[in-house]
């Protein structure tokens, strides 16, 4: 995945400075905001392709940020492709990990039939029922 | 005026920030943004190109970092051989490293950005940034890093942890 538009993303703030709660400048500002110590979690408010960017850079471990808040635990429940990297890079050492991994694997969601690059990816991934 | 020659002869790009600040670079650097290559070759990029989302300073270190990348890619000086590329790439890395050593303001700042721009090397470079600032953490020191609230209940904490304890083995 390289680029990603917000097109198609499961609601999760606005990719250019505005949290879901409305939080943030509508800009990209380096000014207005806090750091992580007694600021707004501007990581959680990154958009949902942005996020899982981040994750596929952390292997197995990035299971662990299930755990982080529900905004986290949400992003593993509506994207499958997650836990479809998880599984699809097993290697030796994470092998244990991945044959007790059934909570993480959730089953696909329903097809959308409407436009978005996530749809049609879908699409690709698993026949309409 | 984006047409505008640079000192080598080849055309210049302007980006108007959201604060109006201007930045002049040469073509081949702006067009590492996806969104400002299509604006080129739209003919949407005269006299200059607004980027209403970005402010001055994180467009100033966009462009820092563009005008690095086009003027170190392979081929923009003519040199072919493998040890000029080796050493090039070699300058791009310890640029990047050090490009990216920011605080994580800065970082979520250029990683929208990026991701706004569509400057494909600068978002992974952010993302693995970000992913190297969670690498080896717990999730209390993650939340902690990025001020991420617990808003799960210590029933609902416990039950996830039990459903995915293979995760939490070594924490």
């Amino acid at each position: 995945m390289d680029h990603v538009d917000g097109d198609g993303v499961l609601a999760a703030g606005s990719a250019y400075g505005k949290t879901s709660d409305g939080k943030g400048s509508s800009k990209l500002s380096s000014a207005s905001a806090n750091d992580a110590v007694g600021g707004w979690d501007r990581l959680s408010s990154l958009p949902n392709d942005v996020l899982i960017l981040i994750l596929r850079r952390l292997p197995a471990a990035a299971a662990r940020t299930i755990l982080l808040s529900r905004r986290w635990r949400n992003l593993w429940d509506k994207i499958p492709e997650l836990a479809l990297f998880l599984a699809a890079n097993n290697d030796p050492a994470r092998g244990r990990a991945a044959s007790r991994r059934p909570r993480l694997l959730s089953p696909p969601p329903p097809c959308h039939h409407a436009g978005g690059p996530r749809a049609r990816r879908h699409r690709h991934q698993t026949p309409c029922r | 005026m984006a047409a505008a020659e640079g000192s080598d002869g080849g055309k210049m790009i302007v980006l108007i920030s959201a604060d109006g600040q201007r930045f002049e670079l040469p073509e081949a650097a702006a067009k590492l943004s996806q969104i400002v290559l299509y604006m080129i070759e739209d003919g949407c990029c005269y006299p200059s190109i607004p980027l209403p989302k970005v402010d001055g300073v994180i467009l100033a270190k966009i462009v820092e970092y563009c005008n690095k990348h086009a003027a170190l890619s392979s081929g923009a000086d003519g040199s072919s051989d493998a040890a000029s590329e080796r050493s090039k790439e070699r300058e791009l890395k310890i640029f990047d490293a050090e490009f990216i050593d920011v605080d994580v303001t800065t970082l979520f700042d250029v990683m929208m950005a990026a991701n706004y721009l569509n400057i494909k090397g600068l978002l992974d470079l952010a993302c693995q940034r970000t992913a190297d600032l969670i690498k080896g953490k717990s999730p209390e020191q993650i939340r902690q890093t990025f001020g991420i609230k617990n808003d799960f209940t210590p029933e609902e904490e416990a039950a996830i942890r039990k459903e995915n304890a293979w995760a939490f083995d070594n924490i």
